[in-house]
Parts: C-alpha cells; sequence; structure tokens
C-alpha cells in the first residue's frame, strides 16, 4: 500500500477540483469546486477564481478557509481517500521573489495551471479587475489524509 | 459535442423533472429548482461546510439522501463536522455532477440550512423519518452498504452500525439553494420560493 504522504502527493497533483469552504461574517459555510494547483517548493495551494465572487468577499472577511480534495470508488467504499486541508489565506499577488522556495513566479504558477487545465482558458492576467483572474493562496495548517474509514494527520 | 446532451440525457431520465418543465409557462424559477432538485437526485456526494464558533471552517464529503425539504447525512459520533454543528448550525452541502467533456457544462447546486442532529430522544420520537432515511440510503448506495456489510471488521466501532445509536443523523433543513453551471451561479432562491415551485 501506498504511503499516506505519496497517496496526498497524488491527489495534490491529480485532482481535478478542490473543494473550498469559506465564511461569510454570520458564520454561514460556503462551499464551491475551485481549480487549483499545489506547489512543492512552498507547500501551498494556489487557487485562481474570479474576484467578484462570494468566495473571494468571504475571505476578505475571514482568511481561514477548508479545501477538500478526494478521490472516489463509486462501488467501493474502502477505496475512497481524500485530504481536508485547514489553513488561512492571503488574496491578490504579493510580492515577487526572486527564490521560488519563498514564492513561486506568477508565470511559473500560470503555467502550472495551463497544464493542468488545457481545456479551460485562463484570462491570463491576476488583478482585482473585473476582467481579470484572482489569485489566492493556502498556506495550510492542518491536513488530514483519509482512506476509507481510517484517518491521520500527515504533513504536505 | 456530446458535452450538452451528456447532462441534459442525464436529466431527461428522470421522469418527474419531464413532467413539471413541460408547462410553457413555465418561469425561471420553476425551471432552477427542478435542475435544483435534479442534482440533489443524481448527486452522488456532497461536500458539507461547517464552521466552530470562532469562524474556523471545515469541509468533508458525506453520502446523502432527500427529501426535498430537508437533506440528511450520517455522521459518526466522533467527527469534527458534528463537533462544529454542536456549535454553530449553519451547514453548507454542494452537491456537483461533472460533465467529463466540457468543465462548462458542469451543474451545482450549493445548499444553506440549519443541521440537527439526531439525539437518542429524537431518533425514538421520529422513527418513520429515520426508518425512511435508511431506505433512502440503502436505495440509493445499494453497493456501499454491500461493502460495508461484508467487510464490516474493516470498520472502526463508530461505523459499525450503519444507522442508529453509534453514527447519528443529521437533518438539514434546506434554507437557499443557489444552482450553478460552469462557473457562474444562474439562479437561487430562498426556501419559500423553492417549496412553492415544487409543489406547484
Amino acid at each position: 500500500m501506498r504511503s499516506s504522504n505519496s497517496a496526498a502527493e497524488s491527489l495534490l497533483k491529480h485532482a481535478y477540483f478542490a473543494y473550498l469552504c469559506t465564511l461569510s461574517v454570520d458564520l454561514y459555510p460556503h462551499v464551491v469546486p475551485v481549480f487549483f494547483v499545489f506547489d512543492d517548493a512552498t507547500h501551498c495551494i494556489y487557487i485562481l477564481t474570479s474576484p467578484s465572487t462570494k468566495k473571494i468577499l468571504n475571505m476578505k472577511d475571514n482568511p481561514r478557509v477548508s479545501l477538500s480534495i478526494d478521490s472516489r470508488d463509486p462501488v467501493n467504499p474502502f477505496n475512497n481517500e481524500g485530504l481536508i486541508i485547514q489553513g488561512s489565506v492571503e488574496l491578490g499577488y504579493f510580492e515577487e521573489s526572486s527564490d521560488e522556495t519563498i514564492q513561486p513566479s506568477l508565470a511559473s504558477l500560470f503555467q502550472a495551471f495551463e497544464e493542468k487545465y488545457p481545456a479551460f482558458k485562463f484570462r491570463g492576467e491576476v488583478g482585482l479587475e473585473e476582467s481579470s483572474e484572482i489569485l489566492v493562496k493556502v498556506m495550510p495548517l492542518k491536513v488530514v489524509y483519509w482512506r476509507g474509514p481510517t484517518f491521520q494527520t500527515i504533513h504536505i | 459535442m456530446g458535452g450538452h446532451n451528456y447532462i441534459e440525457n442525464k436529466i431527461n431520465k428522470y421522469s418527474w423533472i419531464r413532467k413539471v418543465s413541460a408547462g410553457n409557462n413555465k418561469n425561471a424559477e420553476e425551471h432552477f429548482t427542478d435542475r435544483a432538485f435534479w442534482l440533489l437526485e443524481e448527486g452522488f456526494f456532497a461536500y458539507l461546510g461547517t464552521a466552530d464558533a470562532e469562524g474556523t471552517p471545515h469541509v468533508t464529503p458525506v453520502i446523502f439522501v432527500h427529501d426535498k425539504r430537508k437533506i440528511f447525512f450520517l455522521t459518526s459520533k466522533i467527527a469534527k463536522k458534528l463537533k462544529n454543528i454542536r456549535e454553530n448550525r449553519r451547514v453548507a452541502l454542494l452537491i456537483d455532477v461533472r460533465d467529463p467533456l466540457d468543465f462548462y457544462n458542469n451543474r451545482a447546486v450549493l445548499v444553506q440550512g440549519k443541521a440537527k442532529p439526531y439525539g437518542l430522544l429524537d431518533s425514538m420520537m421520529h422513527l418513520p423519518t429515520l426508518l425512511r432515511v435508511r431506505r433512502l440510503l440503502s436505495e440509493k448506495y445499494p453497493k456501499y452498504q454491500a461493502k460495508y456489510a461484508a467487510e464490516k471488521s474493516r470498520l472502526p466501532g463508530p461505523w459499525r452500525t450503519t444507522l442508529h445509536f453509534s453514527r447519528l443523523l443529521v437533518e438539514v433543513s434546506i434554507e437557499r439553494m443557489s444552482y450553478m453551471r460552469g462557473a457562474s451561479q444562474i439562479a437561487s432562491g430562498s426556501m419559500p420560493q423553492i417549496a412553492r415551485a415544487s409543489t406547484s
């Protein structure tokens, strides 16, 4: 059996969607599927989405989020596996760094998105304007890997 | 491309949707409600979002059934989601159906509502609901039920009985639903509108 860390790595690389949970000010949860890539160097998850959405409004008020990234077997529930991540976010694009272990370049992030989602047309601009995408950086604080009925806390 | 047909063909399998959708004077509200309920019917998993009283969210997949007013799922007594629900009854469930060929044709419904775990007393008082949910679950997930029955010894204690007292039933009263296609929200409505449309 694969170790939970290599299973987690595979989910982070290959799962199509992440399900992002944000909270409104009155603590109502909101869940949506999002495109994401995982950056090995910084151990952060990056999400690309439209700026004028409920999830962005929620994250401006409360940067704490949760993500579920999973893979499903419709026949055997013992093969279901996934990650539940709790963490906090930074919105928009942050300072460029020449050291990619601190901050991947925008170009490399876009390339990662384009390779993972070849069918989707990213607008290629990052900012807060209606016409651009907004980048969300998720810094994981707690990660739980589960397979079938067993759960364990891991580090990614 | 076949993308459009993939979802439309699935929708058309449900005769009750065809029936409700047949009227020419159908308004957008009813249309949205049909599609949203279709997702509740077709969706295999729901992503359940909960939050503790301090505002830390948590999202986890669950299997679920519904009766158009309420959504039901089971939880282990030691689960984080249950702890959160006891602190804050507000929950969200995202249920989606993906078109394997065309991302822009994916459909999802976001349900928001208030959750209520069934304690022992609730379970006794609402035995018919409990039995109905048990039947709905075994109709919707026959393969899962069979696997669980066959491999009971692999299950940790809180999972061993499929329903009742070591796992709790949680009921979510639907307050609001939003229907999404591709990346855009198409329509949303609060429960009074939804109830009106679904009974008309």
